[in-house]
């Protein structure tokens, strides 16, 4: 079936004005369709991106990029995005990362769970590429407000 | 026993073994040809989604490289990965995929498959002619809403909501409320995809009262998962209906949705006559203003004969802070054994959120230095 990729992570290649030093974003996502677009979508605003295509790969990448910003599907192979989202909130570094979960129509209730188990946005597919970008940056913005807190600084 | 009958019996059974090891032998060779008509396919569609990438995503090339891709990959291939494409992009873009879907041959191939005789084929070519959208498609959707099988109906339901357009919608609705079906879980899809793709036209067919109070009920949660901010004034005004189910339904959604205003409506509904009418309005308050009043009203339902109902009051008074955990410790040494429960199972959950979890020992007690998560207003 198309769309399903192999067990091993791939790498996005490195956009032309996309910051090396900046952590990547890492998509969670099985399917190649998505994952691919999503991914061009991200590099061509600029940013870098990692791809896990399931749910314990998505663990592993992000434990190995310290991304500031995943993007993860909900329906994936090996832990689905619930589960990863309740490990990555259970564990104090996952606790800062920002997480848009990316998922398709009629999951209303999943969006439902997914902010209860901590994501921080959630995209309905089919979403325009304009949009997704504005999100991913609002929050990787929200991550450098909340360093620069008041009590930060003290 | 003769040796004529030996002889047929032993016939019997080799011809037997040997149809046996044939269908064996025949099921294999499906079995490795399906394999690898599958992973052929998966190849060119793969191939055909990193020729097209690019352009789906911000060329304007799209119809000269689809052109391309459908040369090196074929019709089938290319077909799959704009219709899928279109699934996920919206916008500009979903309208460029449209016309190369177009313009590549998919949409007619689509509308002459969409006249089979086959049910499964109709089916099929109507789901996919819902992903291609345009107006062409659009023609033969509706067309499809007269078929005779419901499994088509449904299809091309599905694809008119998915267009989006008014027109469209109106159509797919017409349809959907004249199937009647009373299968649960179709009817809350329907909903569901209704309130994604268009709530503001969902709140208004709930506007025009035309629904019965089960339906009604189905779009009020659709509209409620879908968090839309449209549904809060019908969200609202069904706080009072005749109908439980729907006070019921309202009362968890206007929580949800946190609308302050529903606040006095669901303290009202406090002392509905139906338990899950009291249990949800006492759910619903637990993210809306707890004035010293609605405390008092909450600390009331702590003796409710229901158990849903003391668990939901005590649950939302153990969030409303200080003022809210005073009266569940109030209750605590009281003698109603129904309030002293909730009371203190709420109190108890409370005490377990702030506990570290076991499982990660070393970060645990760095946990209490991170900010809580708040209800997210």
């Amino acid at each position: 079936m198309l769309g399903r990729m192999n067990e091993a992570s791939t790498r996005a290649g490195t956009p032309p004005d996309g910051d090396a030093t900046e952590p990547p974003i890492v998509i969670a996502e099985d399917d190649n369709v998505t994952a691919l677009l999503t991914t061009e979508v991200l590099r061509r605003a600029g940013f870098s991106v990692v791809r896990a295509s399931n749910g314990e790969s998505a663990l592993e990448e992000m434990q190995r990029h310290q991304p500031r910003v995943v993007i993860l599907d909900i329906n994936m192979p090996r832990r689905d995005g619930l589960e990863v989202l309740r490990i990555v909130r259970r564990n104090l570094e996952g606790a800062r990362v920002r997480i848009l979960v990316l998922s398709g129509h009629a999951q209303a209730d999943v969006a439902e769970r997914a902010r209860r188990e901590g994501a921080d946005d959630y995209l309905v597919k089919p979403y325009a590429p304009g949009d997704l970008v504005e999100r991913v940056r609002r929050l990787d913005a929200m991550l450098d407000d909340r360093r620069r807190c008041p009590t930060d600084e003290r | 026993m003769t040796s004529a009958t030996t002889t047929l019996l032993v016939t019997g059974t080799l011809l037997l073994g040997a149809v046996a090891v044939a269908s064996c032998v025949a099921l294999v060779i499906h079995h490795a040809l399906s394999e690898v008509v599958r992973a052929r396919r998966e190849r060119r569609a793969d191939g055909a989604l990193a020729l097209l990438v690019g352009s789906i995503v911000g060329g304007d090339d799209l119809d000269a490289v689809a052109a391309l891709a459908v040369k090196r990959f074929g019709h089938a291939a290319v077909g799959e990965v704009l219709r899928r494409a279109r699934n996920d992009i919206a916008g500009e873009r979903a309208a460029a995929i449209t016309v190369a879907l177009e313009a590549i041959g998919e949409v007619e191939r689509l509308r002459r498959r969409a006249r089979s005789r086959n049910v499964a084929r109709r089916r099929t070519a109507i789901r996919h002619l819902g992903e291609c959208g345009g107006d062409v498609a659009s023609t033969v959707l509706r067309a499809a809403l007269d078929d005779s099988e419901w499994e088509v109906r449904r299809a091309a339901r599905d694809g008119l909501l998915a267009d989006g357009r008014p027109e469209a919608i109106r159509l797919a609705v017409d349809s959907y409320l004249a199937e009647a079906t009373e299968n649960l879980g179709w009817r809350r899809s329907f909903y569901a995809r209704f309130a994604l793709v268009a709530p503001a036209q969902l709140c208004e067919l709930l506007h025009t009262a035309s629904l019965n109070p089960a339906e009604e009920k189905l779009a009020i949660e659709a509209l409620g998962h879908a968090r839309s901010e449209n549904a809060v004034p019908e969200i609202r005004a069904r706080l009072t209906s005749a109908d439980p189910e729907l006070r019921a339904s309202s009362a968890r959604f206007a929580g949800k949705l946190c609308d302050h205003d529903s606040a006095p409506g669901l303290v009202a509904l406090l002392t509905d006559p139906e338990w899950f009418v009291r249990a949800a309005a006492a759910r619903g308050l637990e993210t809306l203003p707890k004035p010293p009043s609605t405390l008092r009203a909450l600390g009331t339902c702590l003796s409710d004969p229901s158990w849903w109902v003391r668990s939901n009051a005590a649950r939302s008074l153990s969030r409303a802070g200080e003022p809210g955990r005073a009266i569940l410790r109030s209750v605590i040494d009281g003698d109603d054994a129904y309030a002293r429960d909730a009371a203190r199972a709420a109190l108890a959950t409370l005490r377990s959120a702030t506990v570290p979890d076991a499982a990660f020992p070393d970060v645990a007690g760095r946990v209490a230095a991170e900010p809580q998560a708040v209800p997210r207003c």
